[in-house]
């Protein structure tokens, strides 16, 4: 009997341990941060952008985007991150204070989408919410070659009555008919367009010296 | 050979004590039946659903618009369920929790009685167990297919089905404890410090994750840093206990040779439980999270260098001498290759995990390549050697025949073979790819995705030829009971 309350502590013990060290103090670790204020400005960040990003967020983990995407840039030592344009840092735990949850992800089939928002190319946004919908109802229209799935269930397929409807895709549809956002791709795509985080840290997050407050 | 005679020598001295253990044993086999049977029926039918979805998940990472442009089936194509981002966490989960556990709660608790020679009295409760586990996950894969899952591997499961899952264990594991308390003294073995820890950890495990996760709803990376644990813990440490409790018993068993040392399996028991626990966040190398957990999971990573050596050594010394058994025993074949594929996989964790490595791997099918070494190659390839041993115990005939038995291994075993090369290879070329901005890494990864879906066909020849087999064993449609059924030729051996 001894022997075995033995076996029974040792086991319990060792796991006690681990789960203190890698989920317990972390934990706490993490619960600490607090948004960062800008002195000059009294400009906050992150801001807490509240219920219309959490629905977004809710369809974007629903359809399991994170299977494919990741939300997150690694500094330049770790991949080609900040060189293909992603993002101007890499992103720290405060970028994700108000993300319930934070969307990783440990896969990249796809682009990262940490900073989606403000993606450029050429200078010019890479991406409108127009033609964000086209990518999400067929990618390969703008992509070629593409592996992502085409969404089409977050669109409504409608009888046009009178005149086209202004946000009405240009894809190929039978007569008489259009292709428009519902309401999740609606609320999905305004979630992706919101993501920003490449706001500057102050100097003790970041790794790299930072300019105070410039705009 | 001389230690066959000793041992033929050695049973004719205590016949009369191995009868009395014989009996004992078959009344053991006899109580277990239903439950076991039961979770071992239900498993099947999870995996070859599990099958089907991977498949399909497989065939639409690189066909995006499989089905869409068929008339008649693109009523299926096009719905929101046949996406990637749920048919991949809906065959994870199929794999994990509908047939990964149901199949490892029914070899464990079939190793406690054997182990702990103890009979159940009733297993109504285990039977109801069974039934509600079964409930719980058809409704979270239900949940994960029309949209309600999760964002975190493993726990794509509503906290609902969380609670329901959890619920349904208790009822099982109640039996576990049970079992430990009232069994009968006997050789300490160490099957059973696995068998115990592993049902000790998975409650807190699964508790602690979801509680995190979905229950107090942790703000920001929280979530990620908890899930990383679990994820870890899930696979190394409810996965990883049973499967080393199947492999230490088995090896043994079957072989006819104790095992090489009890000791070093105390030190390689001891020292995985301590480190193992330590090394999920390799998970979030380079992310945003406390750089102190990566180097300390690094660190523990390749501290399992310790637990890996040991029991490599005390298997393959136990094998020593008896490898012709890997020709002629099914259990053998299938749960050696199960013990060499946890040696190897890790090797691979070890080397993933140095920093210098992740920089490419990190973010690709890598990743995914060791999952399946861990659930499949050495998890569930080392469960299929159990069932092998056990249903013939519990049906009361033989398996009908030594062909599907080598088609069932070489499916499985060139299918997660394979599976596993071109995930890890193809995640250090898309890893190559992602280094260089130049570069579409989708390019890269396609001929592997493509070799993974013709990798899949050699999987699922394997598993439709074990379920029908077993599907004959249920319908005890073997061979008379008596003699087990070998694969090869014994006479060259004997």
């Amino acid at each position: 009997m001894n022997k075995s309350n033995l076996l029974f502590f040792g086991i319990f013990a060792v796991f006690a341990f681990a789960w203190w060290g890698m989920a317990v103090v972390p934990q706490s670790q993490l619960s600490t941060l607090q948004p960062q204020v800008d002195p000059d400005t009294n400009e906050a960040y992150p801001v807490d952008l509240g219920g219309a990003q959490n629905a977004g967020r809710e369809i974007y983990i629903a359809n399991g985007c994170q299977a494919c995407h990741s939300q997150e840039v690694r500094d330049a030592h770790n991949g080609s991150d900040l060189k293909r344009g992603w993002g101007t840092r890499r992103t720290v735990p405060l970028d994700y204070l108000y993300d319930q949850p934070a969307v990783l992800s440990q896969t990249r089939l796809g682009p990262d989408l940490a900073n989606f928002g403000v993606r450029q190319e050429n200078g010019q946004p890479k991406y409108t919410a127009h033609s964000l919908y086209k990518h999400l109802y067929y990618p390969r229209y703008s992509v070629p070659g593409s592996i992502m799935p085409a969404y089409r269930h977050l669109f409504e397929k409608r009888k046009i009555s009178g005149e086209r409807a202004a946000d009405a895709l240009d894809v190929e549809v039978a007569d008489g008919y259009e292709i428009v956002p519902g309401e999740q791709a609606k609320t999905l795509v305004a979630y992706l367009m919101s993501l920003d985080r490449t706001h500057e840290l102050k100097k003790q997050a970041a790794p790299e010296p930072a300019a105070p407050a410039s705009k | 050979m001389s230690s066959a005679t000793e041992t033929h020598h050695a049973s004719a001295a205590s016949v009369t004590a191995r009868d009395i253990e014989n009996v004992e044993r078959s009344l053991v086999d006899a109580s277990a039946r239903t439950p076991v049977l039961f979770f071992y029926t239900t498993a099947m039918t999870w995996l070859i659903l599990a099958t089907a979805l991977g498949f399909l998940a497989s065939i639409k990472l690189h066909r995006p618009d499989f089905l869409t442009s068929c008339k008649y089936l693109k009523i299926i194509g096009d719905s929101s369920w046949f996406t990637y981002g749920r048919l991949w966490p809906a065959y994870m989960n199929a794999l994990t929790y509908g047939w990964g556990c149901m199949v490892g709660l029914g070899t464990g608790i079939w190793l406690a009685a054997r182990l702990c020679r103890v009979t159940f009295r009733s297993t109504k409760l285990l039977v109801w167990g069974g039934i509600l586990w079964n409930i719980g996950v058809t409704c979270g894969l239900t949940n994960i297919l029309t949209g309600n899952g999760g964002a975190f591997e493993f726990m794509e499961f509503p906290r609902g089905v969380a609670m329901i899952l959890f619920t349904a264990y208790t009822m099982i594991a109640v039996w576990g404890v049970v079992m430990f308390r009232l069994r009968r003294p006997g050789r300490a073995y160490i099957s059973l410090s696995y068998l115990f820890a592993g049902f000790l950890w998975f409650p807190w495990l699964y508790a602690a994750g979801y509680l995190a996760v979905s229950v107090f709803h942790a703000p920001g990376v929280i979530p990620a840093v908890v899930n990383a644990w679990f994820a870890q813990g899930l696979l190394g440490l409810w996965f990883g206990s049973i499967g080393l409790a199947a492999v230490y018993y088995f090896i043994p068993k079957v072989t006819g040779k104790p095992m090489h040392s009890y000791n070093l399996a105390s030190i390689g028991f001891w020292s995985y439980a301590l480190i193992f626990g330590w090394t999920g966040m390799t998970r979030l190398s380079g992310g945003p999270v406390p750089a102190w957990t990566v180097t300390a999971s690094i660190a523990a990573t390749i501290l399992m260098l310790i637990p890996i050596a040991t029991v490599t050594v005390n298997y393959a010394f136990t094998m020593r001498g008896a490898l012709h058994t890997v020709h002629t025993s099914p259990t053998i074949r299938f749960v050696f290759f199960g013990a060499v594929a946890w040696s190897v996989s890790g090797i691979v964790a070890l080397i993933g995990s140095l920093r210098s490595v992740d920089r490419i791997t990190h973010f690709t099918t890598w990743g995914s390549g060791w999952t399946h070494m861990m659930l499949y190659a050495f998890f569930t390839m080392t469960m299929f050697g159990s069932m092998y041993y056990v249903v013939p115990r519990l049906v009361g005939c033989e398996w009908l025949s030594s062909t599907f038995i080598r088609l069932h291994f070489w499916g499985c075993a060139y299918g997660i073979g394979f599976t596993c090369a071109l995930l890890l290879v193809g995640g250090l070329a898309q890893g190559a790819a992602w280094a260089d901005p130049g570069q579409n890494p989708v390019d890269a990864i396609k001929p592997f995705l493509v070799g993974r879906t013709i990798a899949w066909l050699l999987l699922i020849a394997g598993h439709v030829v074990f379920a029908l087999h077993y599907l004959l064993m249920l319908l005890r449609l073997g061979r008379p009971g008596g003699e087990p059924t070998l694969l090869g030729h014994t006479e060259e051996h004997a």
